[in-house]
Parts: C-alpha cells; sequence; structure tokens
C-alpha cells in the first residue's frame, strides 16, 4: 500500500471519529441539562432560576454542535473538516461561557446544578475544544508537509 | 546521511506500528491506574472527613430532646438544617450530675429559602461565657470579639462582598467563614445567643410558624457536656439516665464510630473492587503481553542476527512496556480526575459521610505512586516473556514462527 494511500485512509478515520464524537458531545450537551446531569428543577410558583436558561440555551448550542458531527460524517468533501472544526472550537467556547460567566447556575454550592451539571458542562467543553484545535493543528501540519513536498 | 536507531526508537516504531496491540494495552493500564487513583483519592478524602469531624465534635456528650437524635446528627453530619427545643432547666440539671465537668448549651434555629437560589441555613447559637466547642475553632480563623449582630459562617455559605447577610429582612455582619471541614458544619451559621435572639425575634415577627409556643428564654436545642477526668463516657451517661428523664443522649464517640464503620464498609468495597479491577487488568496484560512477545520471534531473531544481545532485546520490550505503562498510567489519572475534582461536591453529597479532599501535595503523592505502579507493572509482566525468548536459540526463535 502506498503511503498516499495510507494517508488519505487516516485522514478518513480521523474524519469518522472527530465526526461522531461531535455529534455525541453535541448530544450530550443538549440532552444532558435535562436528562442525566440535570439542572435544579424549576418551581412553577417562582422566578426561574439562572440554570433554567442555561438548559435551555444548550439545547440550542448543543444541536448545532451535534448537527456539525452529523454533516462531518455524512460529506465526502474533507475540505470542509477543518472549517467544521473551527465551528466546533468556537462552539466550544461558547458553551465554557454560557454557565460560567453569560448565563450562570445557582450559586450554592450543594446545588445539583452547581455540583453536576457546571463540571459535566466545561469538561464537554473542554473536550469539543481539545478536539476541534487537534484536528486544525492536524490539518495544518499536513498541508504544510504536502506543500513543502510538492514544492 | 545518519540513519541509527535506538533501541527507545525502536521501541516507539513497535508501538506505533502495532497500534490495535499498544492501544489494547494502553486501555488496560489506563483501567489499573483510573481505579488506583480513584480509590485511593476517595479513601483519603474520607478519612480526612472523619478526622475533621471528630476534631470538630468537642464534646464528649450531646444531648438533645428526646427523639431528636437523628436530627441532631443530620445537623452536624450533612448539615440538614432542623430545629426542636427542650427546657432549658435541663442544663441546670446535668451540670449537676456526677462526672461532668463542663455544659454549654446551643440554640438552633432555620432560615427560610433566601432567594430563588439558595437553601435554607442552620443557625446555631451558643452562650460565649459557657461554650468550650463552637469558640476554640472559631478563634483558628477569627480573634476578635464576636459582637452583637455579627455571624461566623460555614464554608459553604454564599456571601457578598459587602460582608453583610440578609435573614429574615434584618442584616447581619460576616465576622469570619470558617475552614471546610466536608461536614454538615459547612453550611451552619454560628452566633452567640443574643444575635441568635434577634433572628429569633426577626422571624417571629415575620411570621415563620417554627417560633410558635417557643419561648427563647427558657428554651435550648442541644446540651453540650465534657466529662471529668477520671470518669468514662458509659458511666456520665448511665448518670444522666438516672437523674433525667425526656432527653436523648448521643455520644460523641458513638457518632464517630458510627461513621467509621460506615466508613470502613466503603473502603472494604472499595479495595475489593480495586483488587478485581487490578487482577483483571494484571492477567489480560499477562496473556496480551505473552501473545505479542510470541508472535514476535521472528523480530527477536533478526535483532539477534544482526549483532543485538540478549539483554538488548529485553530491553527494547521492556522500554515498549514502560511507555506503555506511563501512557496507561497518565491516561487513567486524567480520567479519574475530571471525575474526582469536578464532582468533588457531587461525590461528597452523595456518599452521605464526612468527605474532604486531601491538601494538593497528598494528591500529587498519590498521582506519582500511580505513575511509578503503572509503570512499573508492564515491564515486570513483559520482561518475564521477553528473558525467555531471548534464551532461545537464534535459529530456533526465527524458525518457530515458521
Amino acid at each position: 500500500m502506498s503511503s498516499t494511500v495510507i494517508g488519505k485512509n487516516k485522514t478518513k478515520i480521523r474524519k469518522y471519529f472527530l465526526g461522531a464524537a461531535f455529534l455525541l458531545i453535541g448530544l450530550l450537551i443538549a440532552i444532558g441539562p435535562q436528562t442525566i446531569f440535570a439542572v435544579c428543577p424549576k418551581d412553577p410558583d417562582s422566578m426561574a432560576m439562572a440554570c433554567y436558561y442555561t438548559a435551555r440555551i444548550s439545547v440550542g448550542i448543543g444541536t448545532v454542535i451535534a448537527a456539525l458531527g452529523l454533516i462531518q460524517l455524512v460529506i465526502r468533501n474533507n475540505g470542509f473538516g477543518s472549517g467544521i472544526s473551527t465551528a466546533e472550537l468556537l462552539l466550544g467556547i461558547l458553551i465554557l461561557l454560557v454557565p460560567t460567566i453569560l448565563v450562570g447556575v445557582c450559586k450554592g454550592e450543594h446545588m445539583h446544578c452547581h455540583s453536576v451539571t457546571l463540571p459535566a458542562l466545561i469538561i464537554l467543553g473542554v473536550l469539543l475544544i481539545v478536539l476541534s484545535v487537534t484536528d486544525i493543528v492536524i490539518g495544518f501540519v499536513g498541508r504544510n508537509k504536502r506543500n513543502t513536498h510538492e514544492k | 546521511m545518519k540513519n541509527d536507531i535506538s533501541l527507545t526508537k525502536l521501541s516507539f516504531i513497535n508501538i506505533k506500528k502495532h497500534s490495535f496491540r499498544s492501544l489494547g494495552l494502553i486501555t488496560m493500564t489506563a483501567i489499573l491506574s483510573l481505579f488506583l487513583f480513584g480509590g485511593s483519592v476517595l479513601l483519603l478524602s474520607l478519612d480526612k472527613g472523619l478526622e475533621s469531624m471528630s476534631t470538630r465534635l468537642g464534646a464528649d456528650i450531646m444531648v438533645v430532646p428526646i427523639g431528636y437524635d437523628k436530627e441532631a446528627e443530620g445537623v452536624l453530619l450533612r448539615g440538614e438544617p432542623s430545629y426542636f427545643y427542650f427546657d432549658k432547666s435541663v442544663e441546670t440539671k446535668l451540670a449537676k450530675v456526677d462526672g461532668v465537668d463542663k455544659v454549654t448549651s446551643q440554640f438552633f434555629l432555620t432560615s427560610s429559602n433566601q432567594d430563588c437560589c439558595s437553601v435554607p441555613v442552620q443557625f446555631i447559637g451558643f452562650d460565649p461565657n459557657t461554650d468550650f466547642v463552637v469558640q476554640p475553632w472559631i478563634r483558628e480563623n477569627y480573634s476578635g470579639r464576636i459582637t452583637e449582630n455579627s455571624i461566623i459562617i460555614g464554608n459553604d455559605i454564599l456571601y457578598d462582598e459587602s460582608g453583610i447577610m440578609k435573614f429574615f429582612d434584618k442584616e447581619y455582619e460576616v465576622a469570619a467563614v470558617l475552614d471546610e471541614t466536608g461536614t454538615g458544619f459547612d453550611t451552619d451559621v454560628y452566633a452567640d445567643i443574643v444575635t441568635v435572639k434577634s433572628l429569633f425575634e426577626a422571624a417571629k415577627e415575620k411570621g415563620f410558624g417554627f417560633t410558635d409556643d417557643i419561648d427563647f428564654e427558657n428554651s435550648i436545642s442541644s446540651v453540650l457536656i465534657k466529662i471529668s477526668d477520671g470518669y468514662d463516657i458509659d458511666t456520665v451517661v448511665h448518670n444522666i439516665r438516672m437523674n433525667i428523664d425526656g432527653v436523648q443522649i448521643i455520644k460523641g464517640q458513638t457518632m464517630t464510630a458510627e461513621i467509621a464503620d460506615n466508613l470502613n464498609g466503603f473502603r472494604i468495597f472499595l479495595l475489593v473492587l480495586l483488587l478485581l479491577t487490578g487482577i483483571f487488568s494484571i492477567v489480560v496484560l499477562i496473556l496480551t503481553f505473552s501473545l505479542s512477545v510470541n508472535e514476535r520471534r521472528r523480530e527477536f531473531g533478526i535483532l539477534r542476527s544482526i549483532g543485538s544481545t540478549r539483554g538488548m532485546v529485553v530491553s527494547v520490550v521492556i522500554k515498549e512496556a514502560v511507555i506503555i505503562g506511563i501512557s496507561g498510567g497518565i491516561i487513567g489519572i486524567v480520567f479519574s480526575s475530571l471525575i474526582l475534582f469536578p464532582f468533588n461536591t457531587y461525590i461528597g453529597d452523595s456518599v452521605k459521610l464526612p468527605y474532604l479532599l486531601p491538601n494538593s501535595w497528598v494528591i500529587i503523592v498519590v498521582i506519582i505512586l500511580t505513575l511509578i505502579l503503572s509503570a512499573v507493572i508492564p515491564p515486570i509482566i513483559a520482561s518475564c516473556f521477553a528473558v525467555k525468548i531471548s534464551r532461545s536459540e537464534i535459529y530456533l526463535t526465527m524458525r518457530d514462527n515458521d
């Protein structure tokens, strides 16, 4: 097998792995704050808490992250890859900012949203950032190598 | 062009070439290190929680109204707000019991939810003239005098930069924040009896039902007792039972002993889990290394035929195993840390036992020990097979794979 074929296979594996990872992280961000790492329950008689809005916003951001992962999985054109990773990187930063600065969660350290939802969203956000940055760097290094070879 | 391959480089190339096998080995080592590191930190946190609990209890015996022992334990261990009262005369009666050295009373009160995101807090009012329990550990963080309308708060209580907290629409100044204990003490608010009286009256004005029928001047929630030298707790408990009716006696030792018992059960469970994971990981590592070394007989034969010594062949395998061990160890520690540290509060709340993370340097020592074990176990296993193969004759080694 020639090195070009091996290189193409590796890029394909990376693309599918990233697509699946983005899809999974996106789904967890969208659904998690309502289910697995749920925010505090909303009392119908009182004002909604900050964590309630964090959960609502997470549905939107998570869905976009998952949709981009799905596009990464189904689209054949490899050129989309780095664009999707850049978008995922920005969404990763956004999902970090939502529960920490932009909207927040309940202040009490023992509140479920503070002790579970907040760290879960932070971990998922960091994971998304690490994956996208790694993909962007690998893509950049690969392109540089190819350019050097062509010269 | 110089193109030498060192033994370390050869080990790296082997790991990269057999990526699937290496990934399997790294995963097994990672699982081992995850349980080793996670289990150790969990046990150390529970031990530290128990230690801080014993230090804070301070009294030998706690006396509460009959039937309220569980509530009192809930206040102390889990920070579950509660209030219960009996007559203040109990304190005077207890002071006269044979074997009692010091007595002090406390008054419990709970707040309502302060706003949408807060939880009720427990107020513990103490008498500064007789107190021998609360003030010694308040002094660790606050050397000043606790004045009227000032409060000392547990580590988990939130307050804003102004240092003023509002309860029942009255403002109180935060004099000091206590160190974290991992127990119910972290969610308590301490104040002298005068300040607690003002809180009680403010609650009454706001119409809180729990203040109904309670005469503040003649009511207390608990009496803490220090026994005299030369007496044992059981004798003093017997003396109290003989002299005073309608009270529930909680022995400080019993409370910590019960926690220690629960902790031991948890410790055994964790150790069994760790042992099973360890055995499983080591068995898988033995099988994988045995298969891997055997299927690479030809490779070792070639290395020997081009001049490598037996030691060099063994060294290649050991270096591979060390790289795999360290990589797995780091991955395991990272994954374990991702669960242990960000979800620290949730874990503490879930185990329902005093839970306090160890100091950073203790964690660093545990990380180093876990890494050493992860880096040592795979090479020990691998070297057994590598030495066996290296002892075979080159010709036979190369033919075995044919």
